[in-house]
């Protein structure tokens, strides 16, 4: 039992993150539902979630997010006002990793945080990235101690000209190269 | 330069660290370190428009935020190694490991014995060490009278070594008849010693120094600096690339590397006063006024915490490292501020007395832990006492403190402070630009983000640089993993120092910089000896008229430098409050600064990258 499922909105794996989502919360294994993604996510998770549920008063939405850390930073608002203390993960499955990491730093110690990995497709550039960014992780581990704003500053920041260097990388090939593939 | 973070030098250096920092250490989390925006500068460090660096000509080194460069250039020859470069990093490893076991003298008598053996090849090693004895106490002894008897600059050094000689042939053939060592080896000894001593010196300051939360500030700026060249340098190529002006033999249109050979005279001259309109221009862009002034700043900043510093590492360590009289030939020098002086006279008394290596070093390290990021209204007097009741408390039962903060974690802060200003989150920007351009530069850095999670504690680092000349070759070594390790391991990295990224021409950016502040005094003194001082090590790269080319040249050109715009509370004013006034005249010197550096840099072609160009405090 979990105080709350949290789905994380993933653009065209966003289908496949709710319906998992939907599954678990149908089955009652957590009091709450809440869904972070972009705006697009409103009507693919949000919208579907009050159809196919039945205790809608207990599904939150939030759809500012354009990233992992964004989902982690606007998750944490909600669950802190829902004073929540578990939490299990909805995800893709090749996004797990990252996603725990990224609830773990806004989070810290003293929340459960499980997470579960849903099957899909993504394309032979998310994958790359994902496991190149999976390989970055421990760069969290400097921001540790630092607040939320700061944490998303950083991420804000660095997100755009990582992002650029990659799909860089990965158009020149290099990313077989670096033997992370 | 060697890659710096995968050279198989670390491990070593890293067994040899834990042996020089045995002492139990508690460490001080990051979260207590302190952003650098709230660095207020403090106002009265600027003293007498001197740099500290640059007291009296005579200095032997400079330091930055992470490691100290020796400038003196020495002869390779002296040393038993046909790999010269390997030559600082053994000298430094043997100061490290014995300094703490061995004191000072020791220390020299020790690494000297261990590196004279081919200036007396058929002695047995008891005789060399006999030497190194009685050499190293010959120069304790007389250096003083040596220099007492005339301006250092003016002395000559072969009249130095003839007291040396002297003394010592009459003190050996006392104890043997058979001493017969040439003068000439003698002199090579009397070098070595010299070398020796210098980077001990050096060494003591960067361990003073190392780990304390004034010595992550230094870095933190340091890096910030560097951050700013790369984004300045690469705004400023925008405009005026050389590629495109002078041409690709001279200069890449893609980056801002300078790869041909210098212009003469005239030729440079006309290139400046036709890229007048240019010029104009950029003195009237927002953004590269705004860039220009971050980089006084960051050169402000590093300059006044300097002067602090050396209130408490110079007097102690001369207390450690140095004869009986050097502290009065020079505490005049260093400190012509009055209080300041009589701070640093407190400092050496007190190192004196302790006499331990150790415990002056821990002493000087807890004042240096005090943050200066809280003293924005304090004047300099509050902080100097802040630091002496430091550097007086009674340390036999408190640990020490030092900073386990790591590089990674210093350039993260760097991300989130440039994060937060649209204009200065640009450069992070032109950094990427720079990075993508180049495939090799690309692997490279996507690498090293993710292979190298280990942590390196700089900490026991050694990180003293040196150069020497070997076969007509000017050979650098140095200690230090953020900046490369120059041995005998071919250089992985596709660029240099970092700042290549964006090209070889933002390496000539500080130095110029700090040469067109000593030229916008009215008194030209401190120019001349450091347009001297770089113009001794420019006649190793094929350059033999730097002196010309910086004072006589460059007065032609009528520059117009105004001094007052290096003052802080005069970039503040454009930098945070866009003080359009101000912003104008900051404009208008940025116009002249660009003549200045341009000049320099057409007239030195490709060898502009070898002006000493280590960030961070000290220059020159």
């Amino acid at each position: 039992m979990y105080d709350a499922i949290v789905v994380l909105g993933g653009g065209e794996l966003s289908e496949g993150r709710i319906n998992e989502a939907i599954r678990l919360y149908n089955q009652g294994i957590a009091k709450y539902l809440i869904i972070v993604g972009g705006k697009d996510d409103y009507e693919k998770m949000y919208k579907k979630a009050l159809r196919e549920t039945k205790n809608i008063n207990n599904i939150y939405f939030d759809g500012n997010s354009s990233s992992t850390i964004d989902n982690a930073y606007y998750a944490k608002k909600i669950i802190r006002k829902l004073n929540v203390r578990s939490i299990l993960i909805v995800t893709s499955k090749f996004h797990v990793k990252r996603a725990v990491k990224s609830f773990e730093l806004f989070l810290g110690n003293e929340y459960k945080i499980d997470a579960i990995g849903v099957e899909d497709n993504p394309d032979t550039f998310t994958l790359l990235k994902e496991k190149y960014l999976d390989e970055i992780l421990y760069l969290y581990d400097y921001l540790k101690g630092k607040d939320d704003e700061e944490i998303k500053a950083f991420f804000d920041t660095i997100r755009g000209p990582l992002n650029k260097i990659i799909k860089r990388a990965y158009e020149l090939g290099l990313m077989e190269d670096l033997g992370i593939d | 330069m060697a890659n710096s973070l995968d050279d198989w030098f670390i491990k070593p250096l890293l067994r040899n660290a834990a042996i020089a920092v045995a002492k139990a250490y508690r460490y001080i989390k990051r979260i207590d370190v302190t952003p650098i925006e709230k660095l207020k500068a403090p106002s009265r460090i600027r003293v007498n428009n001197k740099l500290i660096g640059l007291y009296a000509g005579e200095a032997k080194a400079v330091m930055t935020g992470r490691f100290i460069n020796v400038l003196e250039v020495y002869d390779a020859r002296i040393f038993p190694y046909k790999n010269a470069e390997k030559i600082n990093a053994e000298v430094t490893k043997c100061i490290a490991d014995l300094i703490h076991k061995l004191g000072s003298k020791g220390t020299i008598i020790e690494c000297c014995k261990r590196m004279a053996g081919s200036l007396f090849e058929q002695e047995p090693k008891e005789t060399i060490e006999e030497y190194c004895r009685q050499m190293t106490d010959l120069i304790y002894k007389l250096d003083g009278k040596i220099n007492y008897e005339g301006d250092v600059e003016e002395y000559s050094k072969k009249t130095g070594y003839s007291i040396y000689l002297t003394e010592f042939e009459k003190n050996m053939k006392e104890r043997s008849e058979s001493f017969n060592a040439p003068s000439d080896r003698v002199y090579q000894l009397i070098d070595l010693i010299d070398y020796i001593q210098t980077l001990l010196h050096e060494y003591t300051h960067w361990y003073m120094l190392a780990g304390t939360k004034i010595g992550i500030l230094i870095s933190q700026l340091s890096w910030r600096e560097r951050i700013d060249v790369i984004g300045f340098t690469g705004l400023i190529y925008d405009k005026i690339n050389l590629g495109k002006i002078v041409g690709e033999q001279f200069a890449k249109k893609d980056k801002a590397d300078i790869i041909g050979e210098r212009l003469k005279e005239g030729e440079a001259k006309k290139v400046l006063a036709d890229m007048n309109k240019l010029l104009d221009e950029l003195a009237k862009d927002r953004k590269a006024i705004k860039y220009f002034s971050s980089i006084l700043s960051d050169f402000n900043h590093l300059y006044e915490i300097s002067g602090i510093v050396s209130v408490f590492i110079e007097p102690s360590t001369w207390a450690l490292v140095e004869n009986e009289t050097y502290f009065h030939r020079n505490a005049d020098k260093y400190f012509t501020d009055p209080t300041m002086k009589e701070y640093a006279e407190y400092v050496y008394k007190f190192s004196k007395d302790l006499g331990d290596y150790e415990k002056v070093v821990n002493r000087v390290k807890r004042a240096l832990q005090i943050d200066l990021t809280q003293y924005s209204n304090k004047d300099l007097n509050d902080i100097l006492n802040d630091m002496f009741e430091k550097f007086k408390e009674d340390d036999s039962n408190s640990d020490v403190l030092f900073s386990n903060v790591s590089l990674r974690s210093i350039l993260m802060d760097l991300i989130i402070y440039y994060g937060k200003n649209p204009l200065e989150k640009e450069k992070i920007d032109i950094i990427t630009s720079a990075v993508m351009r180049d495939e090799e530069t690309l692997k490279y850095v996507l690498k090293i983000m993710s292979r190298y999670k280990g942590e390196l504690n700089r900490h026991g680092l050694p990180s003293v640089c040196s150069d020497l000349v070997y076969e007509g070759r000017l050979i650098g070594g140095c200690f230090n993993p953020d900046v490369g390790i120059t041995g005998d391991k071919p250089v992985k990295r596709p660029f240099g120092s970092l700042e290549e990224i964006v090209g070889n021409l933002a390496l000539s950016l500080k130095p110029a910089l700090i040469l067109a502040y000593l030229y916008s005094l009215d008194d030209k003194t401190d120019y001349k000896r450091a347009v001297q001082k770089i113009a001794e090590r420019l006649k190793y790269l094929g350059i033999d008229d730097f002196t010309k080319i910086a004072i006589d040249e460059i007065e032609d050109l009528k520059i117009q430098l105004n001094k007052e715009i290096f003052y802080n509370t005069t970039i503040e004013k454009c930098l945070n409050n866009d003080d359009k006034v101000i912003c104008e005249k900051i404009g208008e010197f940025l116009k002249e600064f660009l003549r200045y550096w341009i000049y320099i840099v057409l007239r030195l072609g490709r060898v502009q990258e070898m002006l000493p160009n280590r960030h961070g405090i000290f220059l020159f």
